[in-house]
């Protein structure tokens, strides 16, 4: 058989054909898990309605855990609403729901054990592609897709062609992956994986830890990419030993004949602390080139940055410290909270006057808690800065940062960077 | 010769955008807490131009002509379905975000993406347009574009009106509609 790129073999693997597909096929597919959110009460039950249907497709009962993490507990009465339908429809149908306040879906869906190498992870949320990190095909789809799924158990894809991105060498003191892969993005542009799948590479991979690779799988979306896998290692299956995983696992690796549409190389050694500025990811500047930005408020969270190593970093600047402009920290879920109520960071960032949160996407895409308004400027651990994104209007203007950079800015009340000597 | 007696053609006055209108500018988050397109579609593109629900419904036809990555960003398929129930009856964009792009062939809003359009088209031009060929008349310039053909399988998702109708002659088809089984 032909040599395969990551991609081409869990597709293959999970075509409901069970033949090998290749770059530019299209293939029926029945995702190992699926995960959705309030797109589930906002599009998909009106209009799962619609069908006609008058029952869930067994295959996506048992396969589906619906995370309410964007509207976050009690904030409106339409979201409440939404939350109550959510439950409702859940009981009748026998469907596992997470409810509000438990946790980010992009963070609870990976400790749940739903995610593994070799899968195929479908989701109703674009930031699907952050259990790329799990090696495994994982991309977000709408409302619409999801009703096909809830009748039928099964969708189409389209094999996209892939790029291989080889990081070398080891990220310095004081630089995150965050930077890495703002790095690439002000490189490459937001256009540059659209309709493709990035497969991350190399040694300056493999040196990252899980959590550290979750934040570049995460903002593949942001490239562009319909999804970005990393390799299987010691690593990911130490983290896997911690949780409920279900099933067998299948690291994969591509061939190495494997076709990629392009080969791309980076150094992280050479990579320095950056920011995103507004109004897109891809808008990226050195910490040190963007000059005397002032903020009015810092946010830390998200299914970016907001994991139990992410509140580590805050932490360890925060210590002793106190922040000169409002700052809230959210956790990815409540299993990151209490974990870091277990390690005293929660003291810390309280001491430091930072506000400290139950679990939620908050004002990552302008949801609750947060929210910024017109004029205001911000400096977030999330992935998108995009025009009224986190609140406000054209005259809002949100930078994206490591947590590092994050937790220095959050003291200094500007954009700084954290500890790093050139 | 372009005419315009089925749905593959379709003749328009153009409203124009620029590069990298996402979903969050299409449809900002504050309103998808109504699950009714009817109701939220008044928002769409507010972001950049407050009056864009409103000017659709004076003109007649109305096609939506963005530059690069439009749709980029969230997969919120509220950000067609806004368009689509504002009224606008074709989107065409120099390139499309690959979710974007599905969630308009689910939702029945049809699409084209043609190279360099934003250069070739101002605010108020009249197009016409073959969905079959990817052809695209400037009405004002007779100049005639060439966009990408979209794919059959997904033209004739499109004009069956999305997935939805697609869903109900399967559930139909598998007596999915009949509660005992
Ligand atoms: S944290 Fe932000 S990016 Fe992640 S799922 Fe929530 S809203 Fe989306």
């Amino acid at each position: 058989m032909e040599d395969q790129t990551v991609t081409e073999k869990i597709l293959s693997e999970h075509s409901l054909q069970k033949e090998p597909v290749f770059a530019g096929d299209r293939v029926d597919v029945g995702p190992s898990s699926i995960l959705s959110n309030e797109m589930l009460p906002m599009v998909a039950i009106p209009k799962f309605r619609m069908t006609g249907a008058k029952r869930l497709n067994p295959y996506f009962v048992e396969n589906t855990l619906t995370i309410l993490d964007h509207g976050g507990f009690g904030t409106t009465d339409k979201m409440i609403h939404l939350h109550q339908i959510t439950k409702h429809f859940a009981k009748l149908f026998n469907l596992k729901v997470e409810p509000a306040g438990s946790g980010i879906s992009h963070v609870v869906f990976h400790e749940k054990g739903y995610v593994k190498p070799g899968d195929l992870i479908l989701g109703s949320d674009s930031h699907t592609v952050t259990h790329g990190a799990f090696n495994a095909f994982a991309k977000g789809i709408g409302g619409s897709d999801l009703v096909e799924l809830m009748v039928k158990g099964s969708t189409w894809l389209d094999v996209p062609e892939t790029i291989s991105i080889k990081v070398d060498g080891k990220l310095r003191e004081g630089v995150y992956s965050k930077d890495l892969l703002l790095t690439m993005l002000g490189e490459k542009t937001t256009e540059w994986g659209t309709d493709r799948a990035f497969e991350y590479s190399g040694d300056g991979i493999l040196d990252l830890s899980l959590e550290a690779r979750l934040t570049m799988s995460n903002m593949a979306v942001e490239m562009g990419g319909v999804a970005g896998i990393m390799p299987y290692d010691k690593k990911l299956q130490n983290y896997l030993d911690t949780v409920p995983v279900r099933g067998t696992i299948h690291p994969t690796t591509p061939d190495l004949g494997a076709n990629y549409h392009e080969r791309y190389e980076i150094n992280a050694s050479e990579v320095e602390p950056v920011v995103a500025c507004p109004h897109s990811p891809d808008n990226v500047k050195s910490v040190d080139e963007v000059g005397e930005v002032e903020l009015d408020q810092v946010f830390i969270g998200s299914c970016t940055n907001a994991r139990i190593e992410d509140l580590e970093v805050v932490a360890k600047i925060l210590k002793n410290q106190k922040v000169r402009t409002e700052t809230i920290v959210i956790p990815g879920s409540s299993q990151v909270a209490l974990e870091a109520v277990k390690r005293g960071y929660v003291e810390i960032f309280m001491a430091a006057g930072a506000f400290w949160s139950y679990s939620t996407c908050g004002a990552c895409y302008g949801g609750s808690l947060g929210r910024i308004g017109s004029g205001m400027t911000a400096l977030s651990t999330t992935n998108r800065n995009f025009i009224g994104r986190m609140g406000g209007d054209s005259t809002s203007k949100t930078y994206l940062g490591s947590p590092a950079t994050a937790a220095m800015s959050a003291i200094k009340g500007k954009i700084t960077g954290a500890g790093y000597k050139k | 010769m372009i005419t315009i007696d089925d749905f593959t053609n379709i003749r328009g006055k153009v409203m124009k955008f620029g590069d990298g209108m996402n979903t969050d500018i299409i449809i900002p988050s504050q309103y998808l807490e109504e699950s009714d397109p009817i109701i939220y579609c008044r928002y769409v593109m507010s972001a950049v131009r407050p009056t864009t629900y409103d000017e659709i419904q004076k003109y007649e036809d109305v096609i939506f002509v963005g530059g690069k990555d439009f749709g980029s960003g969230s997969s919120r398929e509220q950000a067609p379905d806004a368009i689509k129930y504002a009224g606008v009856k074709l989107v065409i964009a120099e390139s499309f975000a690959s979710i974007f792009f599905r969630n308009c062939v689910n939702v029945g809003l049809p699409l084209l993406e043609v190279p360099n359009i934003t250069d070739k088209v101002e605010e108020g031009d009249v197009l016409l347009v073959n969905l079959e060929t990817a052809e695209v008349m400037n009405e004002r310039t007779q100049e005639v574009l060439n966009g990408h053909q979209i794919e059959g399988f997904l033209l004739n998702k499109i004009k069956k009106g999305g997935l939805i109708p697609e869903l109900q002659e399967y559930v139909k088809l598998h007596e999915l509609d009949k509660i005992n089984n």
